[in-house]
């Protein structure tokens, strides 16, 4: 399990948040085995409460791929 | 601890598996423990079907009634599905990760972007191509276009069933059967897990087209000495592949055998904005020259919204709004009025017949009777069974006539049926009547927690 990395490469900033929460945030995903490390969780977590309310999953390319298959099947 | 395997066949018909297990001998061994016609979604379209299967909700938790959602706010503008519309549900595959329990999600309508859960997830014939993430881990990618043989082999959907000659999507489908197991099998076998639901679509492809090849009954019925056997072939080939599969699993392992809707024959789509202008409920400013969509419509500007009470999408089904004040952009339909004009409607469009005059058993679902959760708002207010689904529906205006076939939707063989079909190797803990039960069962087999 990897602890906060301070990364300065121009993509990353480093954040300090408090010991406690940490550990609460390494103990849940220890238990649940779905991230990789605390930095993996916290930056999910943030895009989930960041993201823009309509969430768009498709670039406009793929979106136009998945309606001509849907358009084929029918749905559309 | 019991593990659970889910093998789901997307459409598969109770009255075709009831008259063919004696032909599917590894499917006859469920079927004889445990087996039961199960209560579909209303409507009976496979995103709201699986979503409620695997959390236990009926789909006005989702808000999903189809592959699609009209973005509030708007007529005619939309949203394809996406996983992210439902990650705040707590699938039966969250509940598992949270007590520790790993799955294996394979192809399972719904989860493009594949949900991050502890265990493995190849995503659904949403992935838009073999370069998105379509897995979870994302690694697991590389595994599974490896386990096919390269990123040219793997096979999203066979989608383009209407333009294919019937022989050649025979022979697609059966390839995709045989692909769909190999990554399965893979998977099962190289990877630890609890619960694995691996839902296959060829049937429902092959549905649409191979249909009328062994129903006589049909109106387009087509004698062919091979493809009569199509729809049968391919159940045998997939209750070989499972034959195989089951031999390889754990002794302790449940085997599940499901589908989210049935299919019945199609003998025509009726048009069902047609019949709503013809009832004066949907107002054009102009008649279209040319066939078109609603939305073709609505940005041509052709629909007078503010004299328009109701309008109509869905292929299968009549997805039918209100144009009803303070929801829609221009609603004319009082709230005090709804349910009278819901139900005024409703009736118009159940006294619709079939070409030659005969009555036709049309169902009426109301928003209010068939949906609960925080989304109902969003589903449509009334939902149509055309002939209790024996004919599906087309939004599209400008045929001058109620009934269609030759539409931009294409000819369909088949529509969806409003029942599916459960089957299990021991008894489940309690009776399964419709698809919520679904994930109550699961949830006492794995022994997790209420939600």
């Amino acid at each position: 399990m990897r602890g906060t990395v301070i990364n300065m490469s121009d993509e990353y900033v480093s954040v300090k948040i408090p010991k406690e929460l940490y550990e609460k945030a390494k103990k849940f995903i220890e238990e649940t085995g779905t991230f990789t490390s605390v930095e993996e969780f916290i930056k999910y977590v943030l895009e989930q409460v960041l993201v823009e309310e309509e969430k768009p999953s498709y670039t406009p390319e793929e979106e136009e791929k998945i309606k001509e298959r849907l358009r084929a099947l029918g749905y559309l | 601890m019991t593990r659970v395997l889910i093998l789901g066949i997307d459409s598969a018909e109770p009255l075709q598996i009831e008259s063919w297990i004696k032909e599917l001998p590894t499917m006859r061994q469920l079927y004889e423990t445990y087996y039961r016609r199960v209560q579909s979604t209303v409507p009976p379209i496979t995103i709201p079907a699986w979503l409620t299967a695997f959390s236990g909700l009926n789909p006005g938790y989702f808000g999903l009634y189809d592959l699609r959602y009209r973005v509030p706010g708007t007529y005619t503008d939309y949203r394809l599905y996406s996983y992210r519309v439902v990650e705040h549900i707590d699938f039966i595959w969250n509940r598992a990760s949270k007590r520790g329990l790993k799955t294996v999600l394979c192809f399972v309508p719904g989860t493009y972007p594949p949900p991050r859960i502890r265990g493995y997830v190849v995503a659904d014939f949403f992935t838009p191509d073999t370069s998105s993430d379509f897995t979870w881990p994302r690694e697991l990618k590389e595994e599974v276009l490896n386990v096919v043989g390269g990123e040219d082999q793997y096979i999203i959907d066979v989608y383009d069933y209407r333009r294919i000659e019937p022989r050649k999507l025979y022979r697609k489908l059966i390839e995709k059967i045989e692909h769909d197991f190999k990554i399965l099998k893979y998977l099962l076998r190289t990877k630890d897990w609890d619960l694995a639901i691996c839902v296959l679509m060829s049937v429902d492809r092959a549905q649409h087209t191979l249909w009328k090849y062994f129903d006589r009954e049909h109106p387009r019925y087509v004698e062919d000495p091979e493809l009569k056997y199509g729809l049968l072939n391919l159940y045998k080939k997939i209750d070989e592949e499972l034959s195989n599969l089951v031999t390889q699993l754990p002794r302790d392992t449940v085997v599940i055998v499901m589908s989210d809707h049935g299919a019945k024959r199609m003998y025509a789509r009726i048009n069902v904005n047609e019949v709503l202008i013809q009832e004066r409920f949907l107002k054009l400013k102009e008649k279209p020259s040319k066939p078109m969509t609603l939305k073709q419509l609505d940005e041509k500007k052709l629909i007078d919204w503010e004299r328009t009470i109701a309008w109509s999408w869905g292929a299968y089904v009549g997805q039918v709004w209100i144009n009803l004040e303070g929801r829609e952009p221009k609603g004319v339909v009082k709230r005090s009025e709804y349910e009278d004009i819901c139900r005024q409607v409703a009736d118009a469009l159940s006294k619709v017949r079939d070409p030659n005059g005969r009555k036709l058993n049309n169902v009426v679902h109301y928003k209010w009777n068939a949906y609960t959760g925080p989304k109902t708002t969003y589903m449509p207010d009334i939902t149509l069974y055309f002939d209790n689904l024996h004919y599906g529906a087309n939004e599209m205006v400008g045929f001058n006539t109620v009934y269609s076939l030759e539409t931009a939707k294409g000819p369909d063989d088949s529509n969806h049926g409003e029942y599916a079909i459960f089957m299990c190797s021991e008894k489940p803990p309690q009776e399964v009547g419709k698809l919520e039960d679904v994930e109550k069962i699961l949830e006492q087999i794995l022994e997790l927690q209420p939600p």
